[in-house]
């Protein structure tokens, strides 16, 4: 009875205190519905980007501007709209709420948790498209984001507000390297992000369970927008994730994000940009699939003390098919990445885990930030490796070899069984 | 149903110059209908468009108050928005 006493306290205070104020509302009229996109006329002064909202309350966000309509994809379920119905602007461009708190959960791309706990209070909201820091910003790559896996951190290293692209076919162990690279940061005061895009539910699950068993989740964020979500959704998932990681690395935070994987994001790109009908380019990928990664990835990065000190280092997944990596999308994100680990099925079945291709993997910034101790010991690994593997190939058909290459084949084969490692148990530096 | 590209496109463009021509007219949606001089007293409250045509047009789920429509750009002082405002806050506090 308090409560209700106290509104009712509230409302006449409210009535004593309004004066009759307006305000201009933006609106349209939806013309066609199309699979998770709508189509408005009207919205003249409605903006790219902007958030619109539909009469049963659903959000949208314009994404097309045509000369007398708008593109509108739909955030959540589209088949609750009807043509003929208002849409009105919200007057700002899509934002998701961002918190300390959401360390350790489930999210969807609109920030809204979904693995059943309490909801979030949100601390900040933070625009899911936002234009990297500039260079006046940033600071050189020069400290180490330790994977915990050998081959990697001894010739591909890995620092802090780097991008690395992980590629290769399906099942050669892509996620398992960026798993591992999330159980290794522990203690290591990094924040980690897993986006996943369009994976399985089972997968998403699996995930969560395993860094909560190895005690990562504390220190983890999963952004999920799985196979089933529409596509609108998954298209959005990444920059939800590097909008997160943005809110963590102005508060000094080093930040790891784990976008898993590109390909099915530029899937889910492509089947917007077709339902819009897009011009298609080569694959039927809409010609800015190119800038639809190139801005994401452009948000890792290390920036100075006066913009907070942090980082964002980004390792994207690619999957390929038959190891093609001169396709379109592969090619893309390898040169838009700072370095790539390539992995091969062929490895993989013989054995050698992880399935890093030493002779094509390569990591161009990296090798400032390795530590001293650990160039000392991997200086001439990555020659002596790629010389091996030549080597090997070669003397498959010659039985009488000299002395020098039989030592240079020994030590190879020595080093390669080095590399191996199980999966899930990262080395420490120390290690 | 399925239209005729061409008679759509016709349509379409009609559409679009009865739309342009609508844009000057602003047009003062009430549940009831209203005077002359009634209309004249909302139009003049707002500076936007005292020089503009002014059309009444008539909507019984507005309830009450009214709404003032130029183009795309909508000004909602009905009781109907009223109440959507309300329960939208109800459910958000809860």
């Amino acid at each position: 009875m308090k409560a209700i006493d106290q509104y009712l306290e509230q409302i006449e205070r409210e009535i004593k205190n309004s004066k009759l104020d307006y305000k201009t509302d933006e609106v349209g009229i939806v013309q066609e519905i199309r699979d998770g996109v709508a189509l408005a006329a009207g919205l003249d002064k409605a903006g790219y980007g902007e958030v619109v909202e539909f009469e049963s309350g659903v959000k949208g966000y314009i994404i097309d501007m045509m000369e007398d309509s708008v593109g509108i994809i739909v955030l959540g379920d589209y088949l609750t709209i009807k043509s003929g119905e208002q849409v009105k602007a919200l007057k700002y461009t899509l934002s998701v709420p961002v918190s300390e708190k959401m360390v350790g959960r489930i999210v969807d791309p609109l920030g809204q948790p979904l693995d059943g706990g309490e909801p979030l209070p949100a601390d900040a909201w933070n625009p899911v498209e936002k234009v990297a820091p500039s260079v006046v910003y940033r600071k050189p790559v020069n400290v180490p984001l330790q994977t915990g896996i050998k081959s990697i951190d001894a010739l591909f290293p890995i620092g802090r507000g780097q991008r690395e692209l992980i590629i290769g076919d399906r099942g050669t162990g892509k996620s398992t390297i960026a798993l591992d690279t999330i159980i290794n940061q522990k203690g290591q005061d990094v924040i980690c992000i897993y986006c996943g895009i369009g994976q399985k539910n089972s997968k998403i699950a699996l995930v969560s369970e395993l860094l909560r068993k190895q005690g990562a989740l504390d220190y983890t964020i999963i952004v999920s927008a799985s196979s089933s979500d529409p596509a609108a959704l998954q298209y959005l998932a990444p920059y939800t994730a590097s909008a997160i990681a943005e809110f963590f690395m102005a508060k000094g935070k080093d930040v790891l994000v784990i976008y898993d994987d590109l390909s099915k994001h530029a899937w889910a790109y492509r089947q917007v940009s077709l339902i819009l009908r897009r011009p298609a380019g080569r694959e039927a990928y809409p010609g800015d699939i190119f800038y639809l990664h190139s801005r994401l990835l452009e948000r890792a990065c290390r920036v100075e003390d006066s913009q907070g000190g942090g980082s964002i280092t980004a390792l994207p997944v690619i999957e390929t098919l038959e190891g093609d990596v001169s396709a379109y999308i592969p090619t893309n994100v390898i040169s838009i990445t700072d370095g790539q680990i390539f992995l091969e099925t062929d490895l993989f079945n013989a054995g050698i885990r992880p399935a890093i291709n030493i002779g094509i993997s390569v990591s161009r910034v990296g090798g400032n930030a390795q530590t001293k101790a650990m160039k000392q010991v991997a200086g001439r690994l990555k020659l002596d490796l790629a010389q091996y593997r030549e080597m090997a190939a070669f003397s498959q058909f010659e039985s009488d070899l000299d002395e020098d290459t039989k030592k240079l084949l020994n030590r190879g084969a020595k080093v390669t069984q080095l590399m191996k490692q199980d999966k899930n148990k990262p080395y420490r530096l120390g290690e | 149903m399925r239209l005729d590209p061409q008679v759509k496109e016709r349509l379409k463009k009609t559409f679009a110059s009865e739309l342009l021509a609508q844009k000057e007219l602003v047009k003062v949606i009430s549940a009831y209908s209203l005077s002359q001089d009634e209309m004249h007293k909302i139009v003049s409250q707002f500076p936007k468009y005292a020089s503009a045509q002014v059309e009444n047009k008539i909507d019984p789920t507005v309830i009450g108050g009214f709404v003032i429509q130029s183009g795309s750009q909508v000004i909602d002082l009905s009781i109907r928005n009223a109440l959507h405002l309300l329960k939208k806050q109800l459910y958000e506090s809860n």
